[in-house]
């Protein structure tokens, strides 16, 4: 991330100033551990004594400086998904990268035939959140492969070919189908967590006077590495 | 002492200043504070409290985001050579923080060309599928600005020491500053890549009159939305409510089902 950041080690400082009417310890960095910390007074009394102000060790841990030059800020290089298997349901699609349409919804590639990762989310590879990449269920041909989604199985293997060449590993976790009008998207698009692989398409009724269908199938994989 | 004007800008949605909400991006029951150099010339040592916390801090460098517990805090500017921070060149001021929220606070110069410090706070709340936001803060010794994207004006008279800030859509744009009404670049054009879910923040820093002013760069991640929907079929051949199609996945459903299908993305 950055070219020639230097660290600089902080000692500690005292510094907090713990109010009365705070009820439980003052907050702490993670990972430091009070040894003197005295107990707090209770707070169930509704005239809160005055509390003379207390210190506590308080490790910043290192101060990271590094140069705010516009020709610093180096924006990671994405390693984007190229290609999608899931062999045992004998699909094989190239995939783009898409972002939103103007009203906000997930541009979903031509056709039925080119799934497409959404770009403004994790990647593949990434070490956290939901890389989803969908793809149309049908085109005017007929059913695409991503429609062999609902045969998918829990512990399915699928792979993912990055830009770079190299492939990451999932296996199917789980699959869902659920009405769009239920379904959480936030969830879905969740950019922190664990990293998954996220394979969304539609499914359900089809309602002809609107041009969609009902549901949403959401299939899960993980990292093969990290399943127990 | 700073306002945030809504500017018309060409693209994206302009929000107000200061509605920063908790965001995850901060460390539970902490707040974020970085601290921005932007005093020509003039290396320091910042004192938070009476300890040495940033030691040989130069112009033009950015340092943090330290995780500070929410309360009041005195920070001091002194010397590099100083032995503690009883003769400060800068300060003490008074830095006031609160749970979940992230700040920074800028040494520069106002706009009559006196050192002075100001804490900003950096807005976290999340922006709209796809757009990233641009905040603009002006802490040079300077007269009011505009600010550019790609040509076109952005923000308009913005002065020292004032922020404006807008949403646009993720994507590099060439941004440059002029003295406010005039089309002539006082800094840039520069690229900037604006990143969905990201703050990038820019400083106008520096002094006219000594001719350095310069640019400064921050990135705070704050999240953008999840996307409003995923529709992915135009056809009706998936169709799994009775018309003949249904006869093609039929069998499908059936071993979707025996495959457990769950409801972990549904709203409950």
């Amino acid at each position: 991330m950055l070219s020639h950041p230097r660290a600089l080690v902080v000692c500690a400082f005292l510094a907090v100033t713990v109010a009365g009417c705070a009820g439980g310890p003052a907050p702490v960095a993670s990972g430091v551990t009070l040894g003197t910390m005295p107990s707090q007074p209770s707070p169930s009394s509704s005239v809160v004594p005055p509390v003379d102000e207390v210190t506590a060790p308080h490790v910043l841990g290192d101060v990271e400086v590094r140069s705010a030059s516009p020709a610093e800020l180096d924006v990671a290089p994405v390693d984007q998904p190229v290609r999608l298997e899931v062999a045992g349901l004998d699909i094989d699609m190239p995939v783009v990268r898409v972002g939103v349409d103007e009203t906000g919804g997930m541009v979903i590639p031509e056709g039925a035939l080119t799934a497409g990762w959404y770009e403004f989310g994790p990647a593949p590879g990434d070490d956290a959140g939901n890389a989803v990449v969908a793809a149309h269920v049908d085109n005017a041909q007929g059913l695409g492969p991503f429609a062999r989604l609902l045969d998918v199985e829990v512990g399915e293997r699928v792979d993912v070919t990055t830009e770079s060449g190299a492939t990451i590993a999932y296996e199917v976790t789980d699959v869902e189908q659920t009405n769009k009008d239920e379904v959480d998207l936030t969830a879905v698009f969740e950019p922190d967590g664990p990293p998954s692989l996220v394979m969304v398409t539609c499914g359900g009724d089809w309602q002809a006077n609107i041009g969609h269908y009902a549901d949403n199938v959401i299939v899960t994989a993980i990292p093969v590495d990290d399943v127990p | 002492m700073r306002t945030s004007l809504i500017a018309g800008a060409a693209a994206g949605t302009l929000l107000a200043a200061g509605l920063a909400a908790p965001a995850l991006a901060v460390e539970d029951g902490m707040a974020e504070v970085s601290v921005l150099h932007g005093i020509p010339d003039t290396p320091v040592d910042v004192y938070v409290d009476g300890a040495n916390t940033i030691d040989d801090f130069q112009p033009g460098d950015l340092a943090g985001p330290l995780d500070l517990a929410p309360g009041t805090y005195e920070v001091a500017l002194t010397a590099t050579d100083a032995a503690d921070d009883s003769d400060p060149v800068l300060g003490p001021i008074e830095l006031t923080v609160e749970e979940g929220m992230s700040y920074t606070a800028v040494a520069h110069l106002d706009a009559d060309g006196a050192p002075t410090v100001t804490p900003f706070g950096n807005d976290l709340s999340e922006t709209a599928a796809g757009e990233g936001r641009l905040t603009v803060r002006h802490t040079a010794a300077a007269p009011a600005v505009d600010v550019w994207t790609d040509g076109e004006v952005l923000f308009e008279n913005l002065s020292n020491p004032d922020e404006m800030m807008g949403d646009v859509p993720a994507a590099t744009y060439g941004a440059a500053v002029s003295l406010t009404g005039e089309t002539d670049p006082v800094l840039g054009p520069t690229d900037v890549e604006i990143q969905a879910g990201v703050n990038t923040i820019v400083y106008a820093w520096g002094s006219a009159e000594d001719g350095n002013l310069d640019l400064a760069v921050q990135t705070v991640d704050v999240h953008s939305a999840a996307p409003s929907e995923v529709q992915a079929g135009s056809y009706g051949y998936a169709d799994q409510g009775g018309v003949p199609a249904i006869a093609l996945i039929g069998g499908a459903l059936a071993l979707a089902g025996a495959a457990g299908i769950g409801l972990r993305y549904a709203r409950r």
